[in-house]
């Protein structure tokens, strides 16, 4: 069966960038168009870069990739930067320097963090040193952005990070995390596990493991309510799928296992199995017979519709009916796995309604 | 190459609602949809010169203004979407004409990298082009638009573009937006003048939008070299003034009022500095038009 | 102790008395005066003390009270401190 994301242009292209070249120009269009959607035009620019499509590409493509390639040099080259003071000040409390997500795949080099465009930074802390850590960043710059008292209580509460830093000077935003999912998603993860097998990636800065990596990247896509980006994090698993197993080769023995341990497996199975179906990931036939049975559940068609649809780009040359209605359903159902239902209206509500009144006046200034 | 007004009303409509009108503008192609009259209307008005693009050209950004659905069409509600995404809030339709030039304004802000962009109007006369920089409010559109009336060539009224290490400045004419009091003071200052659609109670009071490729090269696409650099500000408190600015000052104020100096990195320190070295650069207190006119042609004598 | 520039920024001078700096690290440019400029373009070349930086300076400025000209650099220095673009050197040879 060929993958899934053979289906519209954009997943044409990541699946085989050599054959980008030879696309029409209407469908070129549509790639590049989907690829500013989701976020993976400069991905899919490093992939043919390392086949040598980009130097290919008709000038009218090519610039579009060359662009976006030039927002994640700046990316990465902030990055660097920044975690110069976000390491100064966890030295100040005696603590590493852990990134997560994207930062981490650039600053390690990953595979995933080849053109891969972020909108923070995310670190972690053990839970305790929360205080601390966020007193030290204050000391670096980074501040407590203003927030309402409403969604002050909210992140307070429920949820696994504080709320995002930012540092005026630089208008970088840092989310500190002290877990990868918040207490009310369901599993209690016991975040010390993560911090015993830490990698170095250079600078003094740490990731977590190639495996915890995997993990949360499967967590973050199943449980948090960032569907929209869901084929770029669906690709980033891709990428780690591909890249780990050639660094480590116990990496998929211990995959399953460490997946229990932080019982998170169900999500794990989850990436996967989508991993393989639109992407096309050689998967051990060892491990996915171990996914079996989160692959029943799958089935159930509710699911399959739900993200079959999410992990296409939100483009109408690919949507399927209902693509909208989709999108909606699954926030909601990764807000409920985050909190308790009596939780959740009302902060739907707030959002929706401060999202009407705050944010997108900025994008207008200079027009 | 085809014109816009080529095409007659019922077939122009007819590409805006079907399959998109697909218009080249400067090195863009932009294919546009709407459902929406006075959307075909303003384009028709203003557009009427611009260049069609191929139906198979690569097109750089699909961009539609829609009223969809029942409740939009019962509450005037319009959206602006660009990728199928909208950046905006959801506008009043008597606003849309003005949301659909800011959008498209936005798509190059955005996304286009590979030229040095300074928000800026840009306009030539015999050749030699001239970036007037500045804060919206400032009066660069304004006096922009009093030179295409009197004879200049209007390159853009908002993005200088800039081949990175020269100082050309390519072509991204579009029709120039005035708001609230300059609407009058073009009105007054040329009766020949031609307006596209208003939009009223904007975030930015009255909007429209003057034709001005008036200029018999306007829509060539072959980059000017530019030659100096105003910073304009109308004002009525200060007496009008035309005076040299030093360079490092007018360096770190253009990259200010750029779009991507900052991303360029190293590339846009070393852009700016080539461009900055090559051109004159200058400050404009008006208050009168045709003073400042005058004083734009001084600057090229 | 000893100073050092951040890193090997980029110059623009016009000769009007102010420099303009890019700074590669923070990505940022600054406007700063020609005298901080000159300053962090010798700590791009060399770590220098203050004494040391006192005596590259002197034979350069008008001559006046020498408590003064060290009052200024010790300013400049903070400014550049300030904006990032310098740094004290610990393992200083003094």
């Amino acid at each position: 069966m060929s993958p899934q994301a053979s289906e519209f242009a954009l997943g044409r292209a990541l699946v085989d960038p050599a054959a980008t070249p030879g696309m029409d120009l209407a469908t070129l269009s549509q790639v590049v168009s989907q690829g500013r959607i989701t976020r993976l035009l400069a991905s899919l620019g490093a992939q043919m870069d390392d086949c040598g499509a980009l130097s290919r590409l008709p000038h009218s493509a090519r610039r579009h990739f060359d662009s976006a390639e030039l927002v994640h040099t700046k990316q990465r080259s902030d990055l660097a930067y920044d975690c110069e003071s976000i390491r100064a000040a966890m030295d100040a409390i005696g603590e590493k320097l852990v990134l997560l997500k994207g930062g981490a795949y650039i600053r390690g080099d990953l595979r995933p963090g080849r053109g891969r465009l972020i909108t923070d930074i995310d670190i972690i802390v053990p839970r305790e040193k929360i205080p601390q850590a966020e007193q030290a960043l204050a000391a670096q710059g980074w501040e407590q952005a203003k927030l309402d008292p409403y969604n002050e209580s909210y992140y307070r509460r429920w949820s696994h990070e504080t709320p995002a830093l930012v540092n005026p000077r630089r208008g970088t935003t840092l989310d500190l995390h002290h877990n990868i999912l918040p207490p009310t998603a369901g599993p209690d993860i016991d975040a010390t596990l993560l911090f015993e097998q830490l990698q170095d990636i250079g600078d003094g800065i740490h990731a977590l493991s190639d495996r915890d990596m995997l993990i949360h990247s499967a967590t973050h896509l199943f449980h948090e309510g960032e569907f929209h980006h869901g084929l770029r994090d669906l690709w980033d698993i891709h990428q780690m799928l591909g890249e780990f197993p050639t660094r480590d080769s116990e990496f998929w023995q211990g995959l399953v296992p460490r997946a229990r341990e932080l019982q998170l497996e169900e999500s794990v199975f989850h990436a996967l199995h989508y991993s393989e179906r639109l992407f096309g990931t050689p998967i051990p036939a060892a491990v996915r017979g171990e996914g079996d049975k989160y692959r029943r559940r799958l089935r159930r068609p509710l699911m399959d519709f739900l993200f079959r649809r999410a992990f296409r780009p939100t483009h109408p040359d690919c949507a399927l009916p209902m693509t909208g209605a989709a999108l909606n359903l699954l926030y909601i159902r990764s807000h409920y796995l985050r909190m308790p239902l009596y939780l959740l209206l009302p902060h739907l509500a707030r959002k929706a309604w401060m999202s009407r009144t705050a944010g997108k006046e900025e994008s207008l200034d200079k027009a | 190459m085809p014109l816009l007004r080529d095409l007659s009303f019922p077939v122009l409509g007819k590409a805006l609602s079907g399959d998109g009108l697909p218009l080249q503008i400067g090195p863009y192609v932009y294919r546009l949809h709407s459902n929406i009259p006075v959307v075909s209307k303003g384009l028709r008005t203003l557009y009427a010169d611009f260049p069609l693009a191929q139906a198979d050209q690569f097109i750089d950004f699909e961009i539609s203004l829609l009223q969809r659905g029942l409740v939009q069409r019962l509450t005037g509600g319009a959206e602006f979407l660009f990728d199928q995404q909208s950046p905006f809030d959801a506008m009043d339709a008597k606003q849309c004409y003005a949301f659909l030039e800011w959008g498209m304004n936005w798509c190059v802000s955005i996304h286009m990298n590979e030229y040095l962009k300074l928000h800026a109007a840009v306009v030539a006369r015999n050749g030699a082009g001239v970036i007037m920089p500045g804060v919206p409010g400032a009066g660069k559109s304004t006096l922009c638009a009093a030179l295409s009336l009197r004879g200049w060539r209007v390159l853009s009224d908002e993005h200088a573009l800039i081949p990175p290490m020269t100082t050309e400045l390519v072509p991204l004419y579009r029709p120039v937006s005035l708001k609230n009091e300059s609407i009058e003071a073009i009105r007054a200052f040329s009766p020949d003048a031609v307006f596209g659609p208003e939009s009223s109670n904007t975030h930015k009071g009255t909007v429209v939008h003057l034709k001005a490729d008036l200029a018999q090269d306007s829509h060539d696409d072959a980059p000017v070299p530019a030659k100096v650099m105003v910073f304009p500000q109308f004002s009525t408190e200060e007496p009008q003034s035309l005076l040299q600015r030093p360079r490092t000052a007018s360096f770190v104020l253009a990259a200010y009022h750029s779009f991507n100096y900052s991303l360029m990195g190293v590339d846009g320190f070393h852009a700016m500095r080539h461009l900055i070295e090559n051109v004159a650069c200058y400050d404009l207190v008006y208050s009168d038009l045709d003073w400042a006119v005058q004083a734009m042609e001084s600057l090229l004598a | 102790m000893s100073w050092r520039a951040a890193a090997q920024g980029e110059f623009y001078d016009a000769g009007e008395g102010v420099v303009v700096y890019y700074d590669p690290r923070s990505g940022d440019t600054h406007l700063i005066g020609q005298f901080a400029a000159f300053i962090l373009q010798q700590l791009g070349k060399r770590d220098m003390t203050l004494a040391q930086i006192r005596e590259l300076v002197a034979p350069l400025v008008e001559a006046g009270d020498d408590g003064e000209l060290v009052d200024s650099i010790s300013t400049v220095l903070g400014d550049l401190v300030d904006l990032d673009v310098l740094q004290r050197a610990e393992d200083a040879d003094d």
